[in-house]
């Protein structure tokens, strides 16, 4: 008979849950995908119920719940922290301990009741595992090595904010940590705070500002926000820090060092917020690679697995995997909260189970594509109720068709199969278009997407093409390193200029032959494709490869600005109506915007949703 | 229950916060930040 582990997080952001089967991570997903609230703190009960019925068992056969972190311990830290906040901690003080009291010391009770409430039997009694051991469990159990260093890098969990641990087989021991207040998640989100961003959701953004800057400000951070020691610590300076005394981030101390007040949300962006981006990017690689030093250094291990919310700066990931530091790195696709429910499950089963996935070699994640998926049958149905028009194709036929539309500058929205776990579209809930279109960018962002125009497109590529248009130095499959495009597609300003281009200026200049997916330093994000991670995707970039001789796509997440991925046929239509996409594919069914009879909704979508 | 909070805060949370700042022996303050290693544990290399 089946042992069942069900891990939760949840309370805090980017809650989920996540059912492991044997050893065996059969089905996760994030409750954002449901309530379609971004970042959602809620219980995931949806996201559970979802991964029951893909199991088809009820709370009753669970063997085991794992919540992912130790509220008591929690609640230990943020006592400490207004211990450390002086008077100023008055009013946050005020209005977050009764909460604390109400219900949140005792979070699992929390959790048992409302496992209960959702009527599908009994579950077991919650048990609560700790923050960074589910992430360091979610990023070496699933992992391809038998033995690895594991580092785990994130604002806080509840005390630690960075951990070491080694990975032998099914045991998984802590080696060293970096507790709070002292954490480099806090030190990036601190400056996505003073540049106008959200905190906890406006990290990438900042990220992908970076290279539009110079690191003007590195050494200011070092000299005064940040004592970086040769062993791989660090320490903040917190004179110049306020997360730790209520809702803002930087303290007045803060402002003066960097002269000028926290940036508006939404107002101009001015070069110096680039040049601070780059800056604090700098830092936190230089951070990281302390840290992948004393990982090895600690540990003796070669290889190197990586979670935590910091594992997902893809920029400093592909500065890491060329430093030579490490042999080999994975890194948990779901590496921020999201993931430590599956951490939490994993940990709790391999003991018992082991680790199955390391028998038929490569990694326990099923190319991330753990949530939900829609049968052909089941999308025919909503799509015939809708009235909506669409052709159904034959799978050999269905590549080529999609891949022409794409050939002819079309941009479309690709549903196909179980949703991704994690933040990143993987080509199961993607918009895709042609790389080499030199407006691609420039109409994804302001006519698809409705954001920033500086922010970047990421390419998916055949994986045996992969060298020949990026300098990777091995597999990106879920899309979490950054590389610099090869030679050989620059263009030739770009190989004139000797290096990248700088300063918002340059937003739409052509830096290679794939300018929609190069960004302004001349790097990419890459995901790199296989049958085995995907093989629908896999199958269309081969048929787009072979109309067009580009074996790359430009993949972005199908989604707007503020709105989580789409989980549903009837999500995905939605957005491809409200948005300038030509073509959705939903299965083997293909839709032209121009076939669709009138979309009309009550009122402006866009006040629906709020700005990321 | 945010009367009965700040009531805690101002008599138990802001004395041992005034105390830990007057002696520097918080993790917060600059003695911490110029300490030599971070770590939790001390950093030792080699078999464990």
């Amino acid at each position: 008979m089946s042992v069942y582990t069900l891990g939760v997080s949840a309370y805090y952001h980017d809650s989920a849950a996540a059912l492991v089967r044997d050893g065996v991570v059969v089905a996760a997903a994030q409750q954002e995908r449901f309530s379609r609230i971004r970042h959602d703190h809620g219980f995931p009960g949806d996201a559970i119920a979802y991964c029951l019925d893909h199991a088809g068992i009820s709370l009753d056969e669970l063997n085991a719940v794992v919540y992912y972190e130790d509220p008591e311990l929690k609640y230990d830290r943020v006592l400490s922290s207004f211990a450390g906040a002086g008077p100023r901690g008055l009013r946050p003080f005020a209005s977050v301990l009764p909460e604390w009291w109400a219900w949140k010391r005792d979070v699992l009770a929390r959790v048992d009741a409302e496992l209960l409430a959702l009527g599908r039997g009994t579950a077991p009694r919650a048990t609560a595992s700790q923050h960074h051991r589910s992430h360091a469990a979610s990023a070496f159990f699933p992992s391809p090595y038998e033995n690895a260093a594991v580092l785990t890098v994130d604002g806080v969990g509840e005390w630690q904010t960075t951990t070491i641990w080694h990975g032998r087989g099914t045991s998984l021991e802590l080696v060293n940590s970096l507790s709070y207040p002292h954490s480099v998640g806090m030190l990036y989100s601190a400056f996505t705070y003073y540049c106008g961003f959200k905190v906890d959701s406006g990290e990438y953004k900042l990220m992908g500002l970076a290279p539009y800057g110079e690191p003007k400000y590195a050494d200011l951070i070092r000299r005064e926000l940040v004592h970086l020691r040769p062993d791989g610590s660090f320490t903040l300076n917190m004179r110049y820090f306020a997360f730790h005394q209520g809702s803002r981030m930087v303290g007045r101390a803060f402002e003066k060092l960097f002269g000028a007040p926290v940036r508006d949300p939404e107002s101009e962006l001015e070069q110096r917020h680039c040049d601070l981006a780059a800056s604090v990017q700098a830092v936190t690689e230089e951070i990281v690679l302390g840290l992948a030093r004393a990982a090895v250094e600690l540990t003796g291990e070669r290889r190197l697995v990586m979670a935590g919310g910091v594992a997902l700066n893809c920029v400093a990931n592909g500065v890491l995997t060329r430093s030579g530091i490490v042999d080999e790195v994975w890194i948990q696709p779901a590496a921020g909260d999201a993931g430590c429910a599956l951490g939490a499950a994993l940990d709790h089963s391999v003991a018992v189970h082991g680790r199955p996935h390391l028998a038929a070699g490569g990694d326990g994640m099923s190319g991330a594509l753990l949530g939900p998926g829609f049968s052909d049958e089941e999308v025919e149905r909503f799509l015939t109720a809708g009235g909506y028009v669409f052709h159904t194709y034959t799978e050999d036929k269905l590549y080529d068709e999609v891949a022409s539309h794409l050939a002819d500058g079309a941009v479309v929205g690709w549903f196909q199969g179980r949703m991704e776990f994690g933040p990143r579209a993987l080509g199961a809930r993607s918009i895709i278009g042609d790389p080499r279109d030199r407006d691609m960018q420039k109409r994804m962002n302001l006519k698809i997407k409705f954001r920033e125009s500086f922010r970047p497109f990421a390419p998916a590529v055949l994986a045996e093409d992969a060298q020949d248009y990026f300098g990777l130095t091995g597999d990106s499959p879920y899309m979490l390193v950054v590389a610099e495009v090869a030679d050989r597609i620059k263009s030739e300003a770009a190989l004139r200029a000797g290096g990248p281009g700088r300063g918002l200026g340059s937003i739409n200049e052509a830096r290679s032959e794939l300018p929609a997916i190069t960004h302004v330093d001349l790097s990419a994000r890459v995901q790199t494709l296989t049958e085995r991670d995907n093989a629908p995707f896999t199958r269309l970039l081969r048929a787009f490869k072979a109309a067009t001789g580009c074996p790359v796509l430009v993949n972005t997440s199908f989604n707007v600005r503020g709105e989580p991925i789409v989980r549903t046929p009837e999500d995905a239509y939605r957005c491809f109506m409200r948005t300038g996409m030509d073509v959705l594919v939903l299965g083997s069914h293909v839709l032209h915007k121009d076939d669709q009879p009138p979309f009309a909704e009550a009122g402006d979508w866009r006040d629906e949703i709020p700005l990321d | 229950m945010r009367f009965v909070a700040s009531t805690v805060f101002l008599t138990r949370f802001v004395p041992v916060s005034l105390y830990r700042r007057l002696r520097d022996t918080s993790r917060f303050g600059a003695r911490f930040h110029r300490s030599p290693s971070a770590w939790d544990k001390p950093y030792a290399v080699g078999p464990r």
